[in-house]
């Protein structure tokens, strides 16, 4: 059942409502400085009553988690709260609008966290790349201390709290707990064995509570409210998993973006009530909480004969129409993850949606376990020769026995978050993989394909615009080559050495000739003067002494982004973009992280950022991001006012009309339509 | 279990079932340490008894049935129904890594009874070999790979990959003595954590991520801490390789002998490789002893192999010419002529670098049929040693000789250089001294000297007479390392040159001038030696190795 709700997203639209002032106007605070007053059994008690489910994917209640940590806390053993904010999980967009919106809230839950599990010190770990929401947790940060919220007596009473933001180094893995953990504490990004678990031995071997970012920002609300009546506003109180959290949408939808609702929303609710409806085409299918989550496709049934099952009271309905619940989701047999939902029009192609999911995987993947880093690497070499046509059906009917063998041999849970939305795509799409294995193996019907993906489609033109490389691949590589080892911040920093090792000495110009020269270096090539052939035939493979991946130009970049962007996708060349081997290209916004990062810039925030232009800021540093979002800005709103024409906003959403704000904001001419 | 059982109530047996079979434990095992100390084998890579777990390479995974009524946790796969053209789910139990789980009394274990266990193994072994060049024809490690052994017992089968593999950094040197191959490297971090724990040198680490992964050493540093060759030894596959051995044998030729490295006075257990058909000593590898050195060797130690042949007496000599043994030993005793009349004119110089028989012999020879007093020790000087295995003494049995002169303890070298004078006869073991080489000329100027040695020295080269002795691997010998500690070494080689073990020249030495030094077999000196008691050789020495 829908219920819009209003609790964490109050402020988001208001000008400046991250900021204290706003924050206090709506009781801000008082929660933390009453709860600082209670006694801990009671507050956790209360947390407990508000079943507060973990908001970053696996949904262990928190009150329980919170209640994992030994106490009463040993003085030679300090605790930690640390606050996962290391959204790094694709189609998913929710904390980074909290961070930015909300941020007060994110500092006041850690008070109430830091109280509840004996700790005095809170890490917010941030992903790099957020660096808006870095600032204003920053700023917030600087309020509250200022107030004297935070520090040696926080509101007068002499419990110390001190929040600290520190920030990762680009690296999916890294929101794994334990591996969050290992990053924080300056060591390489790998998951650490379980036991013993971080209320055991966390961060710096001290006991340590988890928290996702959103779930943190609920706990004042839910002190608030009082933790009952707190999750009585969820259709799924019954089942414990309370009160309300933000719903992302994105992809093939009219109006994507973040959305607050009480738990219990249906995925039908949330893609067209929320997201106003499929945009070009027919639902396809729905992967409902962030990458890792199986895709459920809408003509599957719940099939729960059994009175006793949890999803009895659905038996014979669309999946669609299931509340969104943990437990709900997970007798489904996928995840509720992040309740972040990527939305997949008949009109993309799975397959290639598979394999830039599968591409994903491949790059995060940490490569500590034997299954995970080589079987992620397989599945997406595998998938990189169906989509290039080269496949055969043999290596097909590999793919789900490698999946199968990635499936619990892993130490940490990364492994079944490939494995799982391997299988989701390949029980539900196999038809559509056999499409692309010809058993002539004469690859595929490019004219077929090309009736079936209509060249020019705004939303292409929209992805193009909004992020420039719209080939996956290309992109995958300009990842790889300006990150090459982030995942790695490490006791070394070797990556910064080329010249360490066999095969990668120092370039010498003379004899390498230029474009060796960069390319070792892995910097940048001229396009005139490039040599190296374009695009690499396999990803997975690494040229010996070569060491990087293919780079393009920032020029050439900017300029083919410019071009792209000017040009009707059906004019445009086949050396502009996508250009694959198998000189068919891909459609533009078929693959799914493009596309949902191109549209994860939902109403409300698109609506901040536009804000924050010109504005005064907490720090400085933020700046010439600000400056940068801006133009980005800009190319997005003109793509979408191409893309949407004159749209109105759907029923139901938050009223101050983004147009408005928009209008407000010193934009310079459209130049991107 | 250290705790005490309630009364009445039988306290369970420490033991845990693996394929049916009991295996006892000690508190705080993991199953695969339970296992391998009975000497069941449970496949694994990262593993090693020596080091933190790591628990990446999953090759130990193990099956544990949940106890009686509780249902087992299931996992979701995925199977393919060729009948009714589609995919259908099934499960499988959750696996746990051998290396990891702990044991608790009464636990059951599926290894290799158990049908997942036997596919998750087959698969981690495709893996595994996925991205691997398969240079087996050219790789040092083949013979002694896991990557093979694991292969034949769990996946015989070829590679379904047909694409061409990741390519990473071939022969990258990490330092003076390791070679990295980063195609053969499987990531178990067995080096990493070596280097970490053992070495106290955290020099190494992992780079990039996913299969691009690879071991690299610290910016600015080389892997040249004491115990770099310990990081070729630990590497399950050929993927660190030691520049020493490297291309020099293949493993399946070579013949081992159990030795006591002859490095320094910790008296570390090894294994000497050697090749029968040239008579070669190949490398130096560490025995397990928990007692001496766990399951390390220092790189001097293992590289002191090569004293089998370098810097060898291989050859009797008289003054500055070649002689034959018989002949040498006549021209000793014309040398020595009425020593036995004149015990106080008389130095026996002992040595820390030859074994306890040939101490004992000299000795024996010396107090008991020529009655000298006055005994010293020499042996090679003192260096410079570390925290870990490699001791500052350098001469692996100081401790035996000052056990054989117990109550007469022998003076140091230094000594006889300041009393000189009052001796016109020395009579010695081993080449190698501590003391400036011009310094011992000058006091044995004139002198009648005569040297058993195994290695050419100052002492050998100053001897009147000097007799070839066997080095510790051409012979059984026994040294007792610093702790006091009594240990025996096997015999690799054989002799090189006119090389005789250095008891028997003595005994002949010693009929020549007269005596009844009537021992002719290592186990009568070991008899005499023990007073007849059989020697105490090393003990527990082999512990499976990991």
């Amino acid at each position: 059942m829908l219920v819009r709700t209003n609790y964490l997203s109050k402020r988001y639209t208001e000008t400046d409502g991250w900021k204290l002032g706003p924050y206090e106007r709506d009781g801000g605070y008082k929660q933390a400085k009453r709860a600082l007053g209670m006694k801990r059994d009671d507050l956790l008690t209360e947390m407990r009553a508000a079943n507060i489910r973990g908001r970053g994917g696996a949904g262990f209640p928190m009150g329980v988690k919170w209640g994992f940590m030994p106490w009463p806390p040993k003085p030679e053993k300090p605790h930690y709260l640390v606050i996962n904010a290391d959204e790094g999980e694709p189609g998913t967009f929710k904390d980074r609008t909290i961070m930015e919106l909300n941020p007060h809230a994110v500092v006041e839950g850690c008070i109430i966290g830091c109280f509840g599990i004996g700790a005095h010190a809170a890490y917010i770990y941030v992903r790099d790349e957020l660096h808006l929401s870095k600032a204003r947790l920053w700023g917030a940060i600087k309020e509250a201390r200022a107030k004297g919220y935070l520090g040696d007596k926080p509101f007068g009473l002499d419990y110390p709290v001190e929040v600290y933001v520190h920030t990762g180094a680009g690296a999916y893995i890294c929101g794994e707990e334990t591996s969050l953990l290992n990053s924080l504490e300056g060591r390489r990004g790998e998951p650490r064995l379980k036991p013993p678990f971080p209320a055991q031995a966390g961060a710096f071997g001290m006991p340590t509570t988890v928290n996702n970012l959103e779930t943190i920002a609920t706990v004042p609300l839910a002190l608030k409210l009082g933790g009952e009546a707190f999750s009585k506003l969820s259709d799924l109180h019954h089942l414990k998993d309370g009160g309300v959290r933000l719903f992302g949408v994105s992809g093939h939808v009219k109006t994507p973006g973040v959305f607050e609702a009480a738990v219990g929303l249906t995925l039908r609710e949330l893609v067209y009530d929320l997201g106003g409806g499929v945009e070009h085409g027919e639902l396809l299918g729905v992967i409902p909480g962030g990458s890792s989550c199986p895709i459920l496709r809408p003509e599957e049934t719940v099939n729960a004969p059994d009175a006793k099952h949890v999803l009895h009271p659905w038996h014979g309905k669309s999946v669609l129409d299931v509340p969104m619940g943990v437990d709900t989701y997970r007798a489904l047999g996928t995840m509720l993850g992040t309740c972040c939902a990527i939305v997949l029009s008949d009109k993309a192609d799975p397959v290639l949606a598979f394999h830039n999911l599968m591409r994903f995987y491949r790059h995060e993947s940490c490569g500590q376990c034997t299954p995970c880093r080589e079987g992620s690497a397989w599945l997406n070499r595998i998938l990189t020769r169906v989509v290039d046509g080269k496949a055969e059906m043999e290596e097909l009917d590999r793919l789900h026995e490698i999946a199968n063998n990635i499936m619990g041999n892993t130490i940490c849970a990364f492994g079944e978050g490939t494995a799982m939305p391997a299988m989701g795509f390949i029980k539900k799409f196999r038809k559509e993989l056999e499409a692309f294995v010809r058993p002539e193996g004469q690859g595929v019907d490019r004219d077929a394909r090309a009736r079936y993906f209509p060249p020019s489609r705004p939303a292409a033109r929209l992805a193009t615009a909004r992020s420039g490389p719209a080939d996956p691949r290309q992109e995958h590589h300009e990842m790889a080559a300006s990150r090459p080892s982030s995942s790695q911040p490490a006791r070394s920093s070797c990556w910064r050495r080329p010249g360490l090792h066999g095969g990668r000495q120092e370039p010498d110009p003379r004899r390498d000739g230029p474009a060796r020269h960069h390319r070792r270096h892995r910097g940048h090539v001229p396009a005139a003067r490039r040599r190296v052939p374009r695009g690499d035939p396999d990803p997975g493979l690494r040229r010996r002494g070569g060491g990087a991946l293919p780079v393009r130009h920032h020029a050439a970049r900017a300029e083919r982004r410019d071009r792209d962007a000017r040009t009707p996708r059906g004019a445009r060349g086949s050396s502009a973009l996508g250009h694959r081997p198998g000189g068919r290209r891909r459609p533009a916004t078929v693959g799914l992280a493009s596309a949902a990062s191109a549209l994860q810039d939902a109403e409300p925030l698109r609506r901040a950022r536009s804000r924050s232009v010109g504005r005064e800021l907490f720090t400085e540093q933020v700046v010439p991001f600000q400056l940068s979002g801006a133009l980005l800005l800009v190319a997005v709103v003109g793509a979408m006012a191409v893309a949407r024409g004159k749209q109105a906003d759907p029923p139901g959403a938050p009223p101050p009309g983004p147009c408005q704000s928009r209008r407000r904001s010193p934009s310079p001419p459209k130049e991107g339509s | 279990m250290t705790a005490q059982a309630p009364p009445g109530r039988p306290k369970p047996p420490n033991t845990i079932k693996i394929d049916g079979r009991e295996i006892p434990f000690e508190p705080g095992d993991t199953i695969i340490r339970a296992a391998w100390r009975q000497g069941v084998e449970i496949p694994h890579y990262c593993w090693h008894p020596g080091l933190s777990i790591a628990a990446n390479c999953r090759m130990c995974l193990v099956e544990l049935p949940p106890p009686a009524g509780r249902p087992a946790m299931k996992l979701d796969v995925l199977q393919w129904d060729p009948v009714k053209k589609d995919y259908t789910f099934s499960n499988k139990p959750k696996l746990q890594p051998a290396c990891q789980q702990g044991c608790s009394p009464g636990m059951e274990v599926l290894s290799e009874s158990s049908k997942h266990v036997a596919d998750a193994r087959a698969a981690v072994q495709e893996l595994l070999l996925l991205n691997h060049p398969v240079d087996c024809p050219i790789c040092d490690q083949a013979g002694e790979c896991r990557l093979q052994d694991y292969w034949l017992e769990h996946s015989r089968k070829g590679k379904r990959m047909k694409q061409e593999v990741v390519h990473k950094p071939k022969a990258v040197s990490f330092g003076p003595t390791i070679v990295y191959d980063a195609e053969r490297c499987i990531v178990c971090t067995r080096c990493v954590r070596f280097c970490d724990e053992i070495a106290k040198d955290p020099v190494l680490d992992v780079r990039e991520r996913g299969n691009l992964n690879e071991i690299t050493v610290s910016p600015g540093r080389q892997l040249d801490n004491n115990y770099t060759l310990m990081t070729e030894h630990v590497c399950p596959v050929g993927a660190l390789t030691s520049k020493d051995f490297r291309f020099k044998a293949r493993v399946w030729f070579l013949r081992t002998a159990r030795t006591i490295c002859q490095g320094c006075s910790t008296g570390c257990n090894a294994y000497l490789d050697f090749d029968p058909r040239s008579n070669a000593p190949h490398r130096h590898r560490p025995r397990d002893n928990k007692d001496v050195n766990q399951y390390w060797m220092c790189d001097l130690g293992m590289l002191s192999y090569k004293d089998a042949i370098e810097g060898r007496l291989l050859e009797a000599s008289v003054g500055t010419g070649p002689a034959s043994i018989d002949d040498a030993i006549s021209a000793a005793k014309d040398l020595l002529g009425n020593v036995a009349q004149r015990p106080e004119k008389v130095a026996v110089i002992l040595s820390a670098q030859h074994s306890l028989e040939d101490n004992w012999a000299l000795f024996t020879l010396a107090k008991t049929y020529l009655g000298v007093e006055r005994f010293f020790v020499t042996g090679k000087p003192l260096g410079k040693g570390d925290e870990v295995l490699l001791s500052e003494d350098r001469n692996p049995n100081t401790a035996g000789v000052l056990k054989l002169c117990e109550g007469n303890p022998p003076r140091a070298l230094g000594d006889l250089l300041k009393m000189a004078d009052e001796f016109d006869t020395v009579l010695a073991l081993g080449g190698h001294v501590e003391v400036d080489a011009k310094e011992l000329g000058q006091a044995l100027k004139g002198k009648k000297v005569v040297v058993v040695s195994s290695h050419v020295g100052p002492l050998s080269k100053l001897a009147k007479v000097a007799l070839p002795a066997c080095s510790w691997a051409e012979t059984d010998a026994t040294f007792v390392n610093k702790k006091g500690r009594v240990q025996s070494s096997e015999r690799a080689l054989h002799p090189r040159g006119s090389a005789t073990p250095g008891w028997q020249l003595i005994g002949k030495l010693g009929r020549a001038l007269g005596f009844a030094t009537s021992w002719r077999k290592l186990s009568e000196v070991r008899k005499a030696m023990t007073g007849g008691e059989p020697a105490s050789i090393s003990g527990k020495q082999t512990e499976a190795t990991a």
